[in-house]
């Protein structure tokens, strides 16, 4: 084994002024990829802050967003872009249905119940994903091709994954703002016994809550499957993404989720570039450990009890 | 068990083999997650260290079977040592998915071309181990016996105590002045040490690792169910839960291949809604068997 074997970092000062442009470009990819990686990041804090549920059944929800696309595109002809309004709508019901049927009864309960109950479902999804639509990867080549911006040239499929995203997170803010539930769920969040004693009906509002969680996986689902390839197995590496995301943000800040991601999608995409390509998966291992031996409860998170 | 590769023909014995590694993996996953309440979602990265350690001492330094067996459960457990430090310092859904993203992240790690002289990267490692299925088996059965005798020590001193009553609450042991962390990693440490030491004799079965192969996320959810299912925290749940299970895991893989991961993924949820405390406490509760100290 020689010294190439670990690639340009062996050689940092030779390499560092070739590596300028390198880094530029991946800081630049990395905000359009973080903000997609937001888009999911900020169902799955949403969901912890109010019922203090970790949603490990979150990246399959991604999955089935992305595979819905694909097969409306490929079997019936629906524009993708229709698809993320469908796949927010159908990811929404099905957010519903599960947290009424399952989530719902395990709530208060200790953490254990909850983590593996959704294990349990994340499984059971995957599992049926991988015998339905085989495990061959897919993807939706719907929007192809590159524009530049700021002298990087970006996939057009980013750009509207940044819009997307953009238009969902402000739409979120709103509702959570100004709206009669949104401020139900914000009460609730802070404090549910209080919330409760005030008369908002918590169950109610921990339903739309999951429900609004994974209608924002489904919508980037959506945007995932005209970007990156997919597969039933897909699911993982986004829960760990966007968990390592929330944990930079703090677990229930949906604040920190967006600065989060734009601070994860620049460390992967840097990665990505600077390593072998496959070392983009061990970012978030890499991210989580870090953070967590600096300050265990996350960068702008309080401590967790 | 004892005498089952002696009486039963070889693919019996293989089921009876396949029931001793889940016992192994569930009752060594429950020794940390069952008496700290620290939920281990990464327990294949463990398994799959222990794999790799014993298949690479032996393909490539010809270690003794013995010592190559033993070095796999060692170098899972100086693994969890140096992991233990940062990752049990995260509670709850922290330390779940950060374990989850641990197992991700090694598999990776191993298939990675900055590993590739030592681990093969995705090729994998094809190696003659040239013991006996018998040997296997009783190194299994020694293994099992090992780690149930260990859970029983610990659940009957004040090592396991204090396990549990981090489990119950953390801060509360900490002002009693137990000194959590050193505990919590005492006991990651010799959960990966069965792990290891189950995975590298299991390697040694299969004559082949391979990072795909190896950290399956099956290795982590079906020890998980086994340990539920009998009883999380308890010292023969995972026994009870492991054997049961297994069996029905070999009907599974016959006759139901392509979802037998959903198989596990259900029963999972029904488990944690339906038998929370696990078989054998209800069985208790309903006085099948006599009811003993709650541990």
């Amino acid at each position: 084994m020689g010294l190439w074997h670990l690639g340009p970092l062996a050689f940092p000062a030779y390499e560092t002024v070739k590596l300028l442009p390198v880094v530029y470009n991946a800081l630049i990819v990395g905000v359009f990829i973080g903000s997609i990686y937001g888009l999911i990041a900020v169902g799955l804090s949403l969901v912890y802050g109010v019922m203090r549920v970790v949603n490990i059944s979150h990246g399959e929800f991604v999955m089935l967003g992305a595979f819905l696309t694909f097969f409306a595109w490929k079997l019936v002809g629906i524009n993708p872009i229709i698809s993320i309004v469908i796949s927010l709508v159908v990811l929404f019901f099905l957010g519903l249905i599960m947290h009424r049927s399952l989530v719902e009864r395990v709530i208060g309960k200790p953490m254990l119940s909850s983590l593996m109950l959704t294990f349990g479902v994340s499984i059971l999804i995957w599992n049926t994903a991988q015998a339905v639509f085989t495990t061959n990867i897919k993807a939706v080549s719907y929007l192809g091709g590159s524009v530049a911006f700021l002298g990087v040239n970006i996939a057009k499929s980013y750009i509207l994954g940044f819009g997307i995203a953009v238009l969902l997170v402000v739409a979120l803010f709103a509702f959570l703002k100004f709206s009669k539930w949104g401020k139900a769920i914000r009460a609730t969040s802070q404090n549910d016994e209080v919330a409760m004693v005030c008369g908002i009906d918590t169950k109610k509002v921990r339903t739309l809550t999951f429900a609004l969680g994974a209608a924002f996986a489904g919508s980037a689902g959506a945007v995932v499957s005209m970007t990156w390839f997919i597969f039933p197995q897909m699911g993982f590496n986004y829960l760990a993404k966007a968990f390592a995301i929330i944990v930079l943000g703090g677990l229930g800040s949906i604040p920190g989720a967006l600065i989060g991601s734009l601070i994860y999608g620049a460390a992967e995409s840097l990665a990505g570039q600077l390593l072998e390509a496959r070392m983009s998966q061990v970012v978030p291992f890499v991210i989580l450990a870090t953070i967590l031996v600096v300050k265990p409860s996350g960068l702008f998170g309080a401590r967790e009890r | 068990m004892a005498i089952a590769p002696l009486i039963l023909d070889r693919a019996d014995a293989n089921v009876a083999y396949l029931i001793l590694y889940f016992v192994a993996l569930a009752s060594s996953w429950n020794i940390l997650s069952g008496f700290t309440g620290y939920i281990n979602f990464g327990h294949a990265a463990f398994m799959g260290m222990g794999m790799y350690a014993t298949a690479i001492s032996m393909a490539d330094f010809s270690l003794w079977w013995p010592l190559a067996w033993v070095f796999g459960g060692v170098f899972a457990a100086a693994f969890a040592l140096i992991l233990g430090l940062p990752v049990l310092r995260t509670r709850g859904p922290y330390f779940a998915i950060t374990m989850l993203a641990v197992a991700e992240g090694t598999r990776v790690l191993l298939g990675t071309k900055y590993l590739e002289p030592i681990t093969r990267a995705g090729d994998g490692i094809s190696f003659s181990s040239g013991i006996s299925f018998q040997t296997k088996y009783y190194g299994m059965l020694v293994t099992v016996a090992l780690c149930v005798w260990v859970t029983y020590k610990i659940a009957t001193s004040q090592f396991g105590l204090r396990l549990l009553a981090i489990r119950e609450d953390e801060e509360a042991a900490e002002s009693m002045g137990i000194n959590s962390t050193r505990l919590k990693i005492s006991a990651f440490v010799i959960s990966a040490f069965f792990a290891g030491l189950a995975g590298g004799i299991h390697s040694t079965f299969l004559h082949y690792v391979d990072p795909f192969h190896t950290f399956h996320i099956q290795f982590t959810v079906i020890p998980i169910v086994m340990a539920v299912f009998g009883g999380v925290g308890t010292i023969f749940g995972p026994v009870i839960g492991g054997t049961i299970l297994q069996i029905l895991n070999d009907f599974i893989w016959a006759h139901f291949l392509q979802l037998n991961m959903a198989v596990f993924g259900v029963l999972l949820a029904v488990l944690i809604l339906f038998l929370p405390q696990g078989l054998l406490e209800w069985m208790k509760e309903g006085k099948w068997v006599e009811k003993t100290r709650r541990i």
